[in-house]
């Protein structure tokens, strides 16, 4: 399907792009090539952003507007690459485009909505179990303390800046986790970055989750499961943490030395 | 779906229940003594599956304030939920969780709301056994744990 631009002028108002013309580029000017990463910026007709596929020629029957553009183009037409079997949209089909978009978008609000919804149920669990405090602190973009006395360790969680919390509980997918995790022992020297994350759960259980483990004193856990960054470390903190933690060699035999 | 302001209704009270910390956000669950056994199967599998479950306890100074309040009656922080059908299959069939959506639809198990108050609980540790989920009264089960 093509691009087509349904308002009355060429470019004003919103181009219609449907869903199975995401492999089609669109440029500005004459050229019959062009890279489809390139941000388009025609002075002329609007600001456009083409999808990220590249497009490397230009072999089109334009069609925009409802008016077929053949032999010679103007300047200062759309352009776009089309297969060889290319007919324009029918109404109907626009239609149904649109139908799907709005479906979508109430499908998207209701996913909202739940998510709200797991968020307010998850504070309440939190509070219930004493961490209502911190998850305050969490999510006002502070890094929480969390620590078990026996301890030689703290963690300081904080939410990462660039993830959205309603996102992050819809999508629970993913490999990236959605929160800071930083390890220091308790006279405050940083040991590492720690990346773990619980499967397919929204950010706030996965706090709830990880508070847990560390306050009641299984925090060996994370630390075993948790890929480590770190830059170096010292040997008289190496040898002190070996010590105490055994179970961590493993983890700062991949970390260089610091004398 | 499980606010207080939906359409949800309390009814009887359950001693037992398990928290789900899963992909709809957490669910917890409630059941009768009878279906004890049905629930460590699904505890040991998951558990098998990489799942963690974290037993709860209840605080010393608000157990002492809830035991004088009821008494014999037992533990009152958890009482079943009644939702709509529709809301009901909406849940289930969002739910990534196979096995824990089959026991809400054949009544094994029941949607519970937690009515516990701040700084109620902690964590007593994590249950070894299914036994232990059980006879823990309240747990909270956290899915796999993985390096990112």
């Amino acid at each position: 399907m093509p691009i087509v631009a349904p308002s009355s002028s060429i470019g004003v108002g919103q181009i219609y792009w449907p869903t199975t013309a995401q492999n089609q580029g669109i440029w500005y000017t004459s050229t019959t090539t062009s890279s489809a990463t390139q941000l388009i910026t025609p002075s002329t007709i609007g600001t456009f952003y083409c999808p990220p596929q590249i497009i490397t020629t230009a072999t089109t029957t334009p069609f925009i507007n409802g008016t077929y553009l053949t032999g010679t183009s103007p300047s200062g037409w759309l352009y776009y690459s089309a297969p060889s079997d290319w007919k324009p949209p029918t109404p109907e089909q626009i239609a149904l485009e649109a139908k799907y978009k709005r479906a979508q978008q109430r499908q998207h609000a209701i996913k909202v909505e739940h998510a709200k919804g797991a968020i307010k149920r998850a504070l309440k669990l939190m509070d219930n179990v004493g961490f209502g405090n911190e998850v305050k602190v969490f999510l006002g973009g502070s890094a929480v303390e969390v620590s078990h006395p026996d301890s030689m360790f703290k963690f300081m969680l904080s939410r990462s800046r660039y993830v959205g919390l309603i996102d992050k509980t819809i999508n629970t997918g993913g490999h990236m986790i959605p929160y800071r995790l930083e390890l220091y022992t308790k006279t405050d020297v940083h040991v590492a970055n720690l990346c773990v994350y619980m499967q397919d759960t929204p950010i706030l259980d996965q706090v709830l989750a990880l508070s847990m483990f560390i306050r009641s004193g299984e925090e060996d856990y994370i630390l075993e499961k948790a890929n480590w960054t770190i830059k170096d470390c010292d040997t008289v903190l190496r040898q002190a943490i070996l010590l105490e933690k055994p179970c961590l060699s493993s983890k700062l035999k991949r970390i260089p030395y610091n004398h | 779906m499980l606010e207080e302001n939906n359409v949800a209704t309390e009814t009887e009270d359950f001693g037992n229940s398990l928290t789900f910390l899963n992909n709809t956000g957490d669910v917890t669950i409630t059941w009768s003594p009878e279906n004890d056994e049905k629930i460590k199967d699904l505890v040991r599998q998951k558990m098998a599956a990489g799942y963690v479950f974290f037993t709860l306890r209840k605080v010393v100074i608000e157990s002492i304030k809830v035991k004088r309040k009821i008494g014999e009656k037992g533990v009152d922080t958890i009482t079943s939920l009644v939702i709509e059908d529709s809301e009901f299959d909406k849940l289930v069939k969002d739910m990534d969780d196979r096995d824990l959506a089959t026991l809400l639809k054949d009544r094994t198990a029941q949607l519970a709301k937690r009515k516990g108050k701040s700084k109620e609980f902690t964590s007593a540790g994590i249950a070894k056994t299914p036994e232990d989920v059980v006879r823990g009264k309240q747990a909270i089960a956290v899915r796999p744990v993985v390096g990112g």
